[in-house]
């Protein structure tokens, strides 16, 4: 009797701490890129049409609220820096928990990386610390990770504890992203000229890493399980002949999994000037991302039905913050 | 295995689980096994040579035991241990050069002493030998004292040990309390500190002489929260288990002499080399024959002083090098040596020269000059070269107010200031206790049910978020836009 009243006390106390252990845990870890990942749950369920997903190439080069400005399809900028494809599946895995879009547009940009995670670890945590699907996160967290960095990303506090000397008011006050997770960058960088990329011929290829053409098949066995057509694209960039070789690799992978590609490299009707509307070598500026967004979105009207959603219920959510939007951008 | 790793806490909650859940003929056998897991994690030859150990004390212990060769089986078995002991971690500092490329078993010095006691105390008639070599091997190998003590006699563990202690609520209650302090002593106190002698340490003549004083300061306060914290997990450990490991501290730096001071700080240690070395030294023949001799000539006082300064001599030079392969430590051992024996050839003086009414600021006098020269030896003990201690103790005392760096640059905030203020403040308070003789755990556990989970989740968030522990954080890396 004494023994069991003993443990009930201690069960109650270790459910007591996990509590507050959850809750340091929520207040340590870092928020500056939380905003973005908490924008994307707090769309209303069900309600994007169109999600895009890989690496900061997408967050700076479509716009999704110019896309439902100009032809009215609900869109997400699912991604995150530096991201890898197999970081993209579960990123995938994870928004489609939440969303049940028609089209996924998935970034091949970051195809010639054969790791499983980027090697810039901020950016890992970015991705995982605020995962909202459980499971997918800790699938993420044992598929993507060393053995010996896993405890860090189960509990972010691990990392983060050492923070609470730098907890400040704005960690609770930032205010709430609105941009559907695309990121501005106006004019040009100032560490690197962007010159027009030396193209190679678009029937030279390399071979793809093992990594990076599972988690692509993977993708796509995916969205066809969820009802999702699948688009690969390939940004515009200024990438050296290894980069290209693996971007037009993808192109036979494309085919035999039966997914359109577009890789902008080759895209001429898109006109890009390369040197006025890059931001450096890997992502658009406004300016590009303005004109890329307005092709992309009348290629997606051409070829699949996205319903338009200018006249849905949320459309004035949707038309104050494209006014927000527009404001930084033009 | 560290005891602050993640692995740990969940090994020793399985063990616990394993422990209580078997029958009671059982429980060692489960401690052997989780022994072993644990020690293995520190590679498998190391295995091979705690088993070799074990293997030669206890075979010798039967031979001794049996009445087969006594004498040869004792000196046989204490050559061998001490043979490997100086191979392993001694050969290539004396040649000069690498003889052998074998890596030091984790733990060598430690359980090599064990096995000495036990063969001894054997042949001692102390304690029995003992029969099975499953029990023994758990002497050597029990989780909590392997690697880093404490250095547990044969007849103070095993009752204990082989007993199989069934669960008891106060005794579990009381080891966490254990644990959970040396979790706080260990990653609050010592790995913060140790973050600011390091850096004084990489560059002492960036600080002023104070500065590196205080870091000196700083070290004894790190090493004393690192080492007793790992024996309050160690011990907190064994007695939730029913296992009473021997103490190794009791708050050695309120101690007023040297002497006292090394009877309260490694009490394991001192206690070996006292029973194993010094006694047995100043029993043999030539020590005796040199105690004759010297009162023929000098008198009785010589004839007591010399002999037992020679014998501490060498106990001192071992002390040091037990510590390791380096002659820092070597001229560490000397320096105490050389306290120690001045202290007892001039005790008779001192002690004329105390005053007769007890005077609390002479008594706290002697506290801070005791502590003074403890802090001088960690110069040595805590550089790595002698080159290194010397451009210590030249800037202590050459500039002491010399322009340099603040302890800003030492690696620490603000915030960590003032986590440390509170928990030394808090370490403080617990020797207190003890020096009064105050049980605190006793204290916490007849506090009312809120209260006490009040204290018990403070300390347990207290090393979670003041910690030093994990891969960092560093804001800068989680600025977005650099792709």
């Amino acid at each position: 009797m004494k023994k069991s009243r003993f443990f009930l006390r201690m069960t109650a106390f270790a459910l007591l701490f996990c509590l507050l252990l959850y809750g340091a845990d929520r207040l340590l870890v870092d928020r500056s890129a939380a905003a973005r990942t908490e924008s994307f749950y707090a769309e209303p369920k069900d309600s994007l049409d169109v999600l895009f997903v890989g690496s900061s190439r997408i967050m700076c080069g479509i716009y999704p609220l110019l896309l439902w400005e100009q032809y009215g399809m609900t869109s997400f900028d699912c991604a995150g820096s530096a991201q890898v494809i197999a970081q993209s599946y579960f990123q995938l895995k994870d928004a489609l928990n939440f969303q049940s879009p028609r089209l996924v547009v998935v970034d091949v940009s970051t195809v010639a990386n054969g790791n499983v995670y980027t090697g810039v670890e901020s950016f890992v945590h970015t991705q995982l610390d605020h995962m909202r699907s459980p499971l997918v996160r800790l699938e993420a967290i044992f598929t993507l990770l060393p053995r010996e960095k896993r405890l860090e990303y189960c509990l972010p506090l691990v990392k983060y504890h050492s923070r609470w000397s730098e907890i400040r008011r704005e960690d609770f006050d930032r205010a709430p992203d609105t941009s559907r997770g695309a990121v501005v960058y106006l004019g040009h960088s100032e560490k690197e000229d962007v010159p027009p990329p030396e193209l190679i011929p678009r029937a030279e290829m390399g071979s793809l890493a093992d990594i990076p053409r599972t988690y692509l098949e993977k993708i796509v066995a995916l969205c066809a399980e969820k009802g999702a057509e699948v688009l690969f694209v390939n940004l515009p960039c200024v990438r050296d002949r290894d980069f290209q070789l693996a971007y037009n690799a993808v192109e036979p992978l494309a085919e035999r999994l039966g997914v359109p590609y577009v890789n902008f490299l080759y895209e001429e009707e898109l006109g890009l000037d390369y040197e006025r509307e890059m931001f450096d070598t890997a992502h658009l500026n406004s300016l590009g991302a303005e004109k890329l967004t307005a092709w992309l979105g009348a290629y997606i009207c051409e070829n699949y039905e996205i319903p338009d959603r200018r006249n849905a219920e949320d459309a004035p959510r949707w038309a104050q913050d494209l006014a927000d939007f527009a404001g930084r951008i033009r | 295995m560290s005891f602050t790793s993640f692995s740990f806490l969940c090994f020793f909650a399985l063990c616990l689980v394993g422990f209580f859940a078997l029958p009671q003929r059982l429980r060692p056998w489960l401690l052997l096994a989780a022994s072993l897991g644990f020690y293995a994690a520190a590679g498998l030859p190391a295995l091979g040579w705690l088993f070799a150990t074990a293997a030669v004390s206890w075979g010798a212990g039967r031979c001794v035991s049996a009445g087969r060769h006594p004498g040869a089986a004792y000196a046989g078995a204490v050559v061998c241990h001490l043979g490997l002991l100086f191979a392993l971690k001694y050969l290539n500092f004396f040649a000069g050069r690498e003889i052998l490329t074998l890596a030091i078993p984790a733990g060598l010095s430690f359980f090599t002493f064990m096995a000495v006691s036990y063969v001894t105390d054997v042949r001692r008639g102390i304690c029995p030998a003992e029969k099975n070599f499953g029990r023994y091997l758990l002497y050597l190998s029990f989780f909590p004292h392997v690697l880093q003590g404490p250095i547990d006699r044969y007849a103070g563990l095993t009752p204990g040990l082989f007993a199989g202690a069934g669960f008891e609520e106060r005794r579990f209650l009381r080891g966490a309390w254990r644990m959970l302090w040396g979790f706080f002593e260990k990653l609050v106190i010592a790995d913060r500190l140790g973050i600011l002698v390091a850096a004084v340490w990489k560059e002492p003549e960036a600080y002023a002489g104070w500065r590196v004083a205080a870091a000196v300061v700083c070290y004894a306060l790190q090493i004393y929260a690192d080492f007793a914290g790992y024996m309050d997990v160690a011990l907190g450990a064994g007695e939730i288990f029913g296992i009473t490991l021997a103490e190794n501290f009791d708050t050695p730096y309120f101690s007023r002499s040297v002497p006292e001071f090394w009877r309260r700080w490694h009490i394991t240690l001192g206690a070996w080399f006292r029973d194993y070395l010094f006694y047995p030294l100043q029993r043999t023949g030539a020590f005796r024959r040199l105690g004759k001799f010297l009162k023929g000539k000098f008198g009785k006082q010589a004839a007591k002083n010399l002999p037992a300064a020679l014998a501490l001599a060498a106990v001192w030079l071992f002390t040091g090098l037990w510590h390791g392969a380096r002659l820092t430590y070597v001229a560490w051992g000397a320096y105490y040596g050389l306290l120690i024996i001045l202290s007892m050839l001039c005790e008779p003086l001192c002690a004329r020269l105390r005053p007769k009414k007890k005077s609390l600021l002479f008594e706290a006098f002697r506290m801070a000059r005791t502590f003074a020269a403890v802090c001088l030896g960690y110069v040595l003990f805590r550089s790595a070269s002698m080159g290194e201690a010397w451009r210590v103790l030249v800037r202590i005392f050459t500039a002491p107010f010399a322009a340099g760096k603040g302890f800003s640059a030492a690696g620490l905030g603000m915030a960590d200031y003032a986590v440390l203020a509170f928990a030394l403040g808090l370490r403080l308070l617990v020797s207190l206790c003890r020096v009064k003789g105050v049980d605190l755990r006793e204290k916490l556990l007849a506090l009312p049910l809120p209260l006490r989970w009040g204290a018990a989740l403070a300390l347990i968030f207290s090393v979670i978020l003041f910690g030093i522990y994990g891969p960092g954080y560093d804001a800068a890396s989680f600025i977005y836009f650099e792709f």
